[in-house]
């Protein structure tokens, strides 16, 4: 009886994962008691490795995930709200797709309608090569429209040696729809192959049934951190591509929003690092208890719809 | 039937080019003058000659004949350019039709179900069936042109028409005329052509024919009784002849690259579907999906209308494809297929041309830098982009490139800085920071365009951009310098 219950359960919970909507913390299938008592904590399962190995380090982002990073072998959209802010967004997307490319060998196929190409271009072989991606490793593909953009990826998706697929859209909430959303994820649980959707111009998102949802918007860069130049004067360099990354949607941990770099010497994404903002306030001559040297950066505590803190405020 | 007529300008004049049978039978004749025709006979209908439709309804007849053979002309005289006859190299192909005779019976009773009344002839020479086919038709035994031809006129052996006048001057009215005589003269008084026709009518001269489409290298075909119009059903079929296609492939040690479906519909419409692929193939599924694929995205579906009787299916281009031995732990060559497979599905679809690798170019000019190459026709080496060297600061080539740099209204300093604020697309952006100038200079021998200055730019909300300055300030007559956006950053 006690066995016949414990298979149950098993099937249950193999039923649940693939459902996806077990939390982390219940993913590990459940262990007999007295073996869990007699040996402490569990050792990592064979499940739980198999999810480290699939997911992507996305540097300071890692902590939204339960794994510890973005899984791979799903979908993940990425929005812009307006379509100039195709260049934030592409830089964003390709960072991620660059951990990909690293992780796995083979090709990446990249969707793009053309109505999209034609508003924001192509992707750049020599800029890619700067930015850290091979460009002989991407297929181009271009279509007229929408449904043959969503016929392309589910066939690209099945292949199984591909490292990823990019899809473009503009004004997603018009042209996704769940059911599409659904058959792509499948395809993608299925052969492991990541999609990283990326919606130009979309104000609002598509229904979808994605793993998590990304909006990005472009942040001042400033100017580039070089100890032999004035940093202040109208000709220094442009420092890295920075953008802020909210996470609006997610199925495997928590939401939130932060502020990211591109590292493109070390082909990673950093955390911003407040080293080139001015100080807000001049050190006072009767508090000698503040610590010399640049001042700190507050981020104020907002109020959101969900009572949810997404600031990364300090205490 | 009232008598009808064609006619069209020649010389100034309006002369007559067709005519039915109640207008001959009325007297009238080829060539001559309107005016006259229509005094002659007051009820006939007069319809000026569209030649260029003529030429297209021509070209459609060779196409629906490409169901006897895949060997089919077209044949002009030079002087006569709108009389043009179908040259059909029926060699190997009669017996699949029971025979010469019954080839032409068929042939002439399918294109009398169309509305065409023909003159079919065939014979050893093209020359030989062309004057029969002129002289109503029918068939010459091998061997036996010399003998046929004896009594027909001098005309009809394709010589110009004042060889055959000067000819019927002297008395020589018959092609029988010309056997056994001295050549030498009559090369002599009537030129070249007249010797060399006469060769290529009788067979002492091969004379090649030029077929309209390249003949394909492998065919397999099927007939059917009743015609078929679902794609479920053509699809069967095209399995089945794929079949026979890989088998004839096989033998040769081949695969194709350029596979191309001809639907030959009851009404004399024919509907040719290609299909390319990156790499050899044979197997008949792979062949199968890619022309599945095709049907799905010819948006105008078929257009069976009462259904096609004939279903051809060709490989145009072959190429050498080795059989190769299979092992367990070949994960690679197994991994180029898989994705060579997805880009022949994925050109089925859009056309192999839609789906590009992106080559490095050894060019200066931003545009040109990287050029856009069918997947399915680069090689993997050709793909190979030399390792970055990394800028010290940022990154000096943008993410996307816009298709074509767009003219930006911008305020710059002058001469030669960076702008301040430009407006692209309608709306106004900032400069909050920018780097620059990086001059790119075109060839010397592109003289339509100027030195370019680039300039990274980013405005107040954090937003990249690529702009150049097309020319510089302060020329006295030159053109006044331009700016640009040509591409994004991350």
């Amino acid at each position: 009886m006690a066995k016949d219950r414990s298979i149950l359960e098993t099937l249950r919970h193999q039923l649940a994962t693939l459902e996806g909507r077990l939390p982390e913390t219940l993913q590990t299938p459940p262990v007999s008691a007295p073996a869990a008592v007699s040996q402490g904590p569990a050792p990592p399962t064979g499940t739980n490795q198999a999810h480290r190995t699939n997911t992507l380090s996305l540097g300071p982002l890692n902590g939204f995930f339960q794994h510890g990073g973005l899984p791979s072998g799903n979908i993940h959209e990425f929005y812009g709200e307006q379509m100039r802010q195709s260049g934030a967004l592409s830089g964003f997307a390709l960072a991620v797709l660059c951990q990909q490319m690293k992780q796995k060998t083979g090709k990446v196929v990249w969707v793009c309608e053309r109505s999209v190409s034609r508003e924001v271009g192509l992707p750049y072989g020599p800029g890619l090569l700067e930015f850290g991606i091979d460009p002989g490793r991407i297929i181009l593909v271009q279509v007229k429209q929408s449904a043959e953009l969503f016929w392309a990826l589910e066939e690209a998706l099945q292949c199984t040696d591909l490292a990823g697929v990019v899809g473009e859209v503009a004004q997603a909430q018009r042209v996704l729809s769940l059911t599409v959303s659904r058959r792509l994820g499948l395809r993608s649980q299925g052969s492991g192959v990541p999609l990283f959707l990326l919606a130009h111009g979309s104000s609002s998102p598509g229904s979808s049934a994605a793993l998590s949802r990304w909006w990005i918007e472009g942040r001042a860069a400033g100017p580039a951190h070089m100890p032999h130049r004035d940093q202040h004067s109208p000709r220094a360099l442009l420092g890295n591509a920075s953008w802020q990354a909210c996470v609006d949607k997610n199925r495997q941990g928590t939401r939130g929003r932060k502020d990211v770099e591109w590292n493109h010497a070390a082909a990673k994404l950093v955390s911003r690092t407040p080293t080139h903002s001015v100080p807000l306030a001049e050190r006072t001559q009767h508090r000698p208890m503040v610590s010399s040297g640049a001042g700190q950066v507050v981020a104020l505590r907002r109020p959101t719809p969900s009572g949810r803190d997404y600031g990364h405020s300090q205490p | 039937m009232r008598p009808r007529a064609l006619y069209h300008q020649e010389a100034n004049a309006y002369r007559l080019c067709g005519l039915n049978t109640p207008a001959r039978t009325a007297g009238l004749l080829l060539g001559s003058g309107l005016a006259d025709a229509r005094a002659r006979v007051p009820e006939l209908l007069c319809q000026e000659a569209d030649h260029q439709a003529e030429q297209a309804l021509l070209e459609s007849l060779a196409d629906w004949c490409d169901r006897y053979t895949p060997l089919v002309g077209l044949h002009h005289l030079g002087w006569r350019k709108e009389d043009a006859s179908l040259l059909l190299d029926i060699s190997g192909c009669a017996h699949l039709f029971g025979g010469e005779e019954a080839l032409l019976e068929d042939m002439q009773q399918r294109l009398l179900t169309q509305g065409f009344h023909s003159s079919v002839a065939i014979a050893d020479t093209i020359g030989a069936a062309w004057a029969l086919a002129h002289y109503g038709g029918g068939i010459i035994p091998r061997g036996k042109q010399a003998e046929r031809l004896a009594p027909l006129p001098m005309a009809l052996l394709r010589i110009a028409p004042d060889a055959v006048d000067g000819m019927a001057q002297v008395g020589l009215n018959k092609i029988g005329d010309l056997y056994g005589r001295q050549r030498a003269a009559f090369t002599r008084r009537y030129g070249q052509d007249v010797m060399q026709r006469y060769d290529q009518a009788l067979g002492a001269v091969a004379e090649p024919l030029s077929p309209r489409r390249p003949p394909p290298a492998f065919v397999t075909e099927r007939r059917f009784f009743d015609p078929i119009s679902r794609e479920d059903d053509i699809l069967l079929v095209c399995e089945e002849l794929s079949e026979q296609l890989a088998t004839q492939l096989e033998k040769k040690g081949e695969g194709g690259r350029l596979f191309e479906l001809a639907l030959f519909r009851v009404d004399g419409a024919v509907r040719r579907v290609r299909v390319g692929t990156g790499n050899p193939v044979r197997t008949p599924a792979l062949v199968v999906r890619l022309f599945r694929e095709k049907l799905k995205s010819l948006h105008d579906a078929l257009e069976a209308g009462y259904g096609y009787d004939l279903l051809r299916l060709q490989a145009m281009q072959v190429q050498a494809c080795n059989a190769v031995q299979t092992s367990l732990n070949e994960n690679r060559l197994q991994a180029s297929c898989a994705v060579a497979e997805l880009i022949d599905n994925l050109g089925a679809r859009f056309g192999l041309d839609a789906i590009n690798h992106m080559l490095p170019c050894d060019n200066h000019m931003p545009e040109l830098a990287s050029e856009l190459a069918p997947a399915a026709l680069v090689h993997e080496s050709a793909t190979f982009w030399a390792e970055a060297t990394l800028p010290e600061a940022g990154l000096t080539r943008p993410l996307r490139l816009l298709e074509q740099p767009e003219p930006v209204e911008a305020l710059a300093m002058v001469p030669e800085g960076p702008p301040l604020r430009f407006r692209w697309r309608k709306a106004l952006y900032e400069v909050a920071r920018s780097e620059g100038p990086e001059r790119i200079c075109p060839p010397w021998w592109c003289e339509d365009s100027g030195a370019r200055d680039y300039f990274r730019i980013e405005d107040q909300d954090g937003r990249r951009f690529w702009l150049f300055r097309e020319g510089v300030f302060g020329l006295e007559n030159g053109p006044q310098p331009r700016w640009f956006l040509q591409g994004v950053f991350g």
